[in-house]
């Protein structure tokens, strides 16, 4: 089997939100929030429940761009060169696949944690997984991989790995997160793949 | 009466179930029409449908029931006599057991209760009955949406039509209504039971104890009001019903002992909503249930605020705790209740004793309970001078002398900043003023020290020699603010001395002086000192006003002269201080205008050319700013025309004049001639004029006769040898001065002949050899005065005659010169425009003396349709029409449509369609979206080949969009949808332009909306073209192309 094996059992097992009845109706607000995170731990139990949140930090905001050159630049905008804030940017607010919270905000990234070769076009991430037997790993690589792949032209070459000892199985992972046909079949499946939309699209983050 | 067979057959039509809806509808408002206009009577009525309301069928029957009801809700306005009432309210309240049916009666009873008593109304005990009937039979709770929005609309109308007859039945109405509407789920029907409810409960001014008890355990389940499903879809909003529910709990302060318990568990929750509206509710119950009640809640409540306030929340939260707070302490603290205030304390005064700098949060909300509570009440106000003021003010004098307590100094702030809006809204409240105890005298004991602290503080940071004092920024800024409101106090009650005063302004000023950042410490300490001028300004008493000129607006001044701040600076303090008031930006004025004058005299004689820069920013800041305000503000007509007159004293040394081009002086020198004479009287004007004329008869080194002649006679004017830098010059500055008059202002006569006009005459000698300014305000005068017949027909003669064998008509500036004559007469619609038009045109469609005159006429366009600063706009008097533009442009579009095709040079037409179609109204070219969309697209592409065109490319790019975003304009777009696809993935990889390739991605973003089956095709050609963008050299096309790929790609799949 190509397939990322274990994700799809995760995938699998856990309950796709359906809408219910199309009817609004009202329900009283804290205990319909509690049973709702109480049925999701029925069906799967969370891999790490209580996860440290960090807070955001400061949007970098760059120097607008100077409205004219009084003088031809022989580099043309030397500062628009692709970097790695530009990457970090694009994926700081994947969702993390079990919690509302984004990638940033639970630490698995950071901008020191992405370089960026303009010439020999790679981008390397290495991101750490909240807990050791973190299962999740693979689907945010796949959510990493889904975004740089939306994001940057295709003579990018992308290689995710997991930062060094902060999983058990990290080598599988890493040879699964670079594995063109197995990331190809991992997409195929729908399943899988709403799953990596939801984090990749959603916008319910808590929001400090 | 009508024969039955007439009407019956719309009974059966109604009646029949298999029928469609709108067969149903029609024959329902057809018998309707007949009962209303009397044809048949509602008893005939009746009488026929006999057998469709008793049949054993339950289809039929309800059918029947549903069409009297709706019959009788149809005649709600017409006379129904006793026994027709009496008879149709027994009908439907027995019918009220018949469940199938039930939709009908529902809507008859509705009709019969809500009739008013002028066309017969229910009696009072068939209210009564029905009442009765309708609780024992109608199970509400287990009826469809729209049958329960129905029985509360029913229920409404007994408890506000029928108030007599609802108030008898007593508690048990109430407990009837309860049962009905528990767990009520909708949101269009909880609306309506939450208005029953509230409309029943006031019917009673007292309950007994339970039924609020029981009220309240059925409304509690539905705080705090929250949609699962979003409330886009809904009737009612979440905020109306919160607000009608809170408006229950409100309307009765028996509530209290159960709500407020809850609103303080719920404010312990972690759901962000809940705390949110928990505050609210509490905020206004406090307010409505008032002190003797709430006094018990007082501990709890304080508790509950406190750990919201203290802790870190959300902005809104804290926020509305804050406000929550505020409302607390106004209602609950009065002279004979303490206990609010006591347990405010008890938080307060350990922390006060230990407030370790690390904890911001704590020490802002510390900042603010103390805002609140002084700016509530004079009286709290005392008491927290008497209580901490003095303690805080000690802690910080003493911390002056080692490391400072930044935190008492930011207490402190908060805190005056609080009782100077007191004292704002009351100034002349004598108790404060009297009394030996109020915060105002506490306040001036220790005011003495407290600004000598912090004088002490600010002036550290100017002076470097006090190095022992290591300040930090923040608490510079705060101690500023505090030294701003203590001079901003009303004149009646000033809390410091003279002295202080004087002191004060001297420091803060000095800061502005010295130091030659912009800081945010900086930009405040000028907006405090704006103030303190803008509150000395306004007082009676003349002493501070005085002080204020003499130690702030002449010190900036003269740092100013001395150019100890770098310029930008200096021109924003020196603006602001000017604000202030009139007098005050009139000393700005004088000082800057000797500035100037030396500048000029520096540049032009001493040759210091490094000054040229400095000159043309303080003529901007002279012109754009202080001219501007002093107009707004009054008059500044006498010091406009001295200063102008001043300027044109300078222009008779030939060295000046001789300079005056340089580095774009002369242009900035014009722009301000221009706003000097436009804010002029026309009395003014006229002597700027005279002035300005008596310089060009001496000066100008050409004879003065052939101004007169020249025009005539082209030979000797392209003869007559090259005018001198110092003529060109002087002309220039007299066209500024000609441009911006009024229509009114007399021009001076020709020294030869008193009929003709000497300005046209000099205007028209020079415009011919290539003189822009010249032309401008040749195109001016044309345009303000129309009697002048002369100089347009001088003009124009050029035009029709046979010049083409002179080459030196068809330079550049010769065009350009003509296209602003041109504009001069299209404005104020005169005919003659026609000629210079069509000259324009013909040059652009058959470019027979060269391109460049071609492209110069193209060129013209742009100026014809286009908006100047520089002249013929409102500011400077012009004659404008209105719709000149539209009307320009749809002669001149169906021209160069046609000229597109047959044109030498499709390059320079286009670049003319481009500037008429860009500069047009776009609400017109919407209009005509269908026909020229092809012609934008095309001259798009043919225009994309040369660099020199990008700014045509991006105008026509934004009428694209324009179109793109407008609904007619969009189905133009649809119809050539792939045209338009394709010139603008080609815009994707424009090279010239930046703004051309984000907006065209924009564009396409945007067009991802259009309908699916229509874009589907053109989709792989848009996310190739996207793709390649991906890579594009600057950042914010990438992040555009990313966003537009997104859009395309989760388009419907």
């Amino acid at each position: 089997m190509f397939i990322l094996d274990r994700l799809e059992e995760i995938v699998n097992h856990q309950n796709i939100p359906l809408h219910p009845a199309s009817v609004p109706f009202i329900v009283h607000g804290v205990e319909r929030e509690r049973e709702k995170q109480k049925e999701k731990e029925m069906t799967l139990g969370l891999i790490n429940a209580n996860p440290v949140v960090h807070e955001r930090r400061e949007r970098l905001s760059r120097a607008d761009d100077p409205p004219h050159h009084p003088y031809p630049h022989p580099h043309p905008h030397p500062d628009d060169v692709l970097d790695a804030l530009d990457v970090f940017d694009s994926v700081r607010d994947i969702r993390d696949p079990e919690h509302p919270y984004s990638l940033e905000q639970l630490s698995v990234l950071s901008e020191e944690s992405i370089t960026v070769d303009e010439k020999l076009g790679r981008i390397q991430i290495t991101f750490t997984p909240t807990v050791q037997h973190c299962s999740m790993a693979t689907v945010i690589g796949l959510c990493l991989r889904v975004k740089l792949m939306q994001s940057f032209p295709p003579h990018f070459k992308v290689d995710i790995k997991v930062s060094p000892g902060s999983l058990a199985n990290e080598e599988a992972v890493n040879k699964q997160l670079n594995d063109k046909e197995r990331v190809t079949a991992a997409l195929e499946n729908p399943n899988l793949r709403q799953l990596v939309d939801e984090c990749l699209y959603s916008s319910e983050l808590y929001s400090y | 009466m009508a024969e039955p067979s007439t009407w019956v057959p719309h009974v059966e039509s109604f009646v029949d179930a298999s029928r469609t809806s709108s067969q149903h509808d029609s024959s329902l408002e057809a018998i309707a029409t007949l009962v209303k206009k009397d044809i048949i009577s509602l008893l005939e009525v009746v009488r026929e449908m006999e057998m469709y309301l008793t049949t054993t069928d339950n289809v039929i029957r309800s059918r029947g029931t549903l069409l009297l009801g709706e019959i009788l809700a149809r005649i709600s306005h017409k006379t129904l006599d006793r026994t027709a009432i009496d008879s149709l309210s027994d009908f439907f309240i027995s019918r009220l057991a018949d469940w199938v049916a039930l939709r009908g009666t529902l809507i008859g009873c509705h009709a019969i209760l809500c009739r008013k008593k002028e066309v017969g109304s229910i009696s009072k005990s068939d209210v009564q009955r029905f009442s009765k009937v309708f609780f024992e039979e109608v199970d509400v709770r287990s009826l469809a949406a729209n049958d329960r929005k129905l029985c509360y609309e029913l229920l409404i109308c007994v408890c506000t039509v029928h108030k007599e007859v609802a108030t008898i039945q007593g508690e048990d109405l109430v407990y009837d209504i309860l049962r009905s509407i528990d767990d009520e789920m909708d949101p269009t029907c909880l609306m309506l039971a939450f208005q029953l409810l509230q409309s029943a409960i006031s019917l009673f001014p007292v309950l007994s104890d339970v039924a609020y008890q029981d009220a309240f355990d059925i409304l509690s389940k539905y705080f705090p009001v929250y949609f699962t499903h979003g409330d886009a879809s809904n009737d009612a909003t979440r905020e109306e019903l919160s607000d009608i529910l809170l408006n229950i709990f409100c309307s009765s302060p028996k509530f209290e002992p159960h709500i407020i318990p809850f609103l303080l568990e719920k404010l312990c929750t972690a759901f962000s909503l809940a705390k949110l509206d928990s505050l609210k509710y509490l905020r206004k119950c406090i307010s409505c249930y008032g002190p003797d009640r709430m006094a018990d809640h007082a501990e709890d409540l304080w508790r509950s605020l406190e750990t919201v306030i203290f802790n870190k929340e959300e902005d809104r939260i804290t926020k509305e705790a804050l406000e929550c707070f505020e409302t607390a302490v106004s209602v609950l603290i009065t002279p004979n209740r303490d206990t609010f205030f006591g347990l405010i304390c008890q938080k307060i005064d350990p922390l006060l004793n230990r407030i370790a700098p690390e904890k911001q949060a704590e020490l802002h909300a510390l900042g603010s309970i103390f805002a609140i509570i002084s700016r509530v009440s004079d009286n709290l106000c005392t008491r927290v001078f008497r209580k901490y003021f003095a303690r805080l003010v000690n802690s910080l004098v003493e911390s002056i002398k080692g490391s400072l307590n930044s935190e008492a100094l930011y207490l402190v702030s908060e805190i005056l900043s609080s009782c100077r809006g007191l004292i704002q809204r009351s100034p002349d409240s004598t108790e404060v003023i009297s009394d030996k105890v109020s915060w105002l005298n506490i306040l001036r004991n220790y005011s003495g020290d407290l600004s000598a602290a912090l004088l002490k503080l600010v002036n550290a940071i100017t002076s470097l020699k006090e190095e022992s004092l290591v300040v930090k920024q923040e608490n510079v800024l705060c101690a500023v603010k505090c030294l701003e409101v203590l001079a901003t106090f009303p004149e009646g009650c000033p809390p410091i001395t003279d002295e202080t005063y004087d002191s004060i302004l001297k420091s803060l000023a000095l800061i502005i002086s010295e130091m030659d950042r912009s800081t945010l410490l900086w930009k405040s300490t000028l907006e405090g000192l704006i103030q303190i001028g803008s509150v000395a300004e306004n007082s009676i008493d003349r002493r501070r006003s005085l002080v204020y000129t003499a130690l702030v607006v002449e010190n900036l001044l003269s740092a100013f002269v001395n150019s100890t701040l770098p310029l930008d600076l200096s021109l924003e303090a020196l603006y602001g201080i000017g604000m202030v008031g009139k007098h005050q930006m009139e000393q700005v004025l004088q000082v800057v205008e000797e500035i100037i004058v030396v500048k000029i005299l520096k540049v032009c004689l001493e040759g210091e050319f490094v000054q040229a820069d400095t000159l043309i920013s303080l003529l901007q800041f002279y012109s754009g700013r202080i001219i501007s305000w002093l107009s707004d503000a009054g008059d500044v007509s006498e010091v406009a025309m001295q200063f102008a007159l001043h300027i044109w004293n300078q222009m008779e040394n030939k060295n000046i004049l001789k300079n005056i081009h340089v580095m774009g002086i002369l242009d900035a020198l014009m722009m301000t001639m221009k706003h000097l004479v436009s804010v002029s009287t026309i009395n003014h004007q006229s002597v700027i004029v005279q002035k300005s004329h008596e310089i060009i008869l001496k000066s100008v080194s050409c004879p003065t006769e052939w101004f007169a002649t020249a025009f005539q006679n082209p030979e000797l004017l392209m003869s007559s040898p090259s005018s001198s830098v110092e003529d060109l010059n002087l002309i220039s500055l007299f066209a500024s001065v000609i441009t911006a008059v009024s229509a009114q202002t007399p021009l001076p006569p020709s020294n030869l002949n008193s009929s003709s006009n000497f300005v046209s005459n000099l205007f028209l000698f020079f415009f011919p050899r290539g003189h822009v300014p010249a032309a401008q305000a040749l195109a001016s005068t044309i345009n303000k005065n129309p009697t002048d017949n002369k100089a347009i027909e001088s003009c124009l003669s050029i035009l029709s005659e046979d010049k083409t064998e002179n080459k030196q008509f068809f330079k550049k500036d010769i065009i350009t010169g003509f296209a602003w004559i041109g504009k001069g007469l299209v404005m104020r619609g005169d005919d003659r425009s026609k000629e210079i038009i069509q000259f324009l045109l013909k040059l652009v469609i058959s470019s027979q003396h060269g391109l460049d005159a071609a492209l110069s006429a193209a060129d013209g366009f742009h100026i014809i349709m286009g908006d100047s600063d520089g002249c013929l706009n409102k500011k400077f008097h012009a004659v404008i029409k209105p719709l000149y533009k539209q009307r320009l442009y749809s002669t001149l579009v169906p021209v160069l449509l046609k000229s597109m095709k047959e044109a030498n040079s499709k390059e320079v037409v286009c670049r003319a369609f481009g500037h008429v179609i860009s500069d047009a109204p776009l609400t017109a070219v919407i209009g005509e979206a269908h026909k020229i969309l092809l012609a934008v697209a095309d001259s798009i592409i043919t225009l994309s080949m040369d660099i020199q065109n990008k700014d045509v490319v991006y105008s026509l790019l934004l009428v694209l969009s324009g179109i793109l975003m407008d609904s007619t304009g969009k189905e133009s777009i649809i119809e050539n949808l792939h045209i338009v696809i394709g010139v603008l993935t080609r815009l994707v990889s424009y090279p010239h332009l930046m703004l051309v390739r984000e907006t065209a991605i924009q564009c396409i973003t945007s067009m991802s909306t259009l309908p699916h089956s229509k874009i589907y095709p053109v989709k792989p050609q848009v996310l190739k073209a996207v793709t390649r963008a991906l890579d594009d050299k600057r950042r914010a096309v990438r992040q555009e192309a990313v966003r537009c790929r997104q859009a395309w790609s989760r388009g419907k799949d």
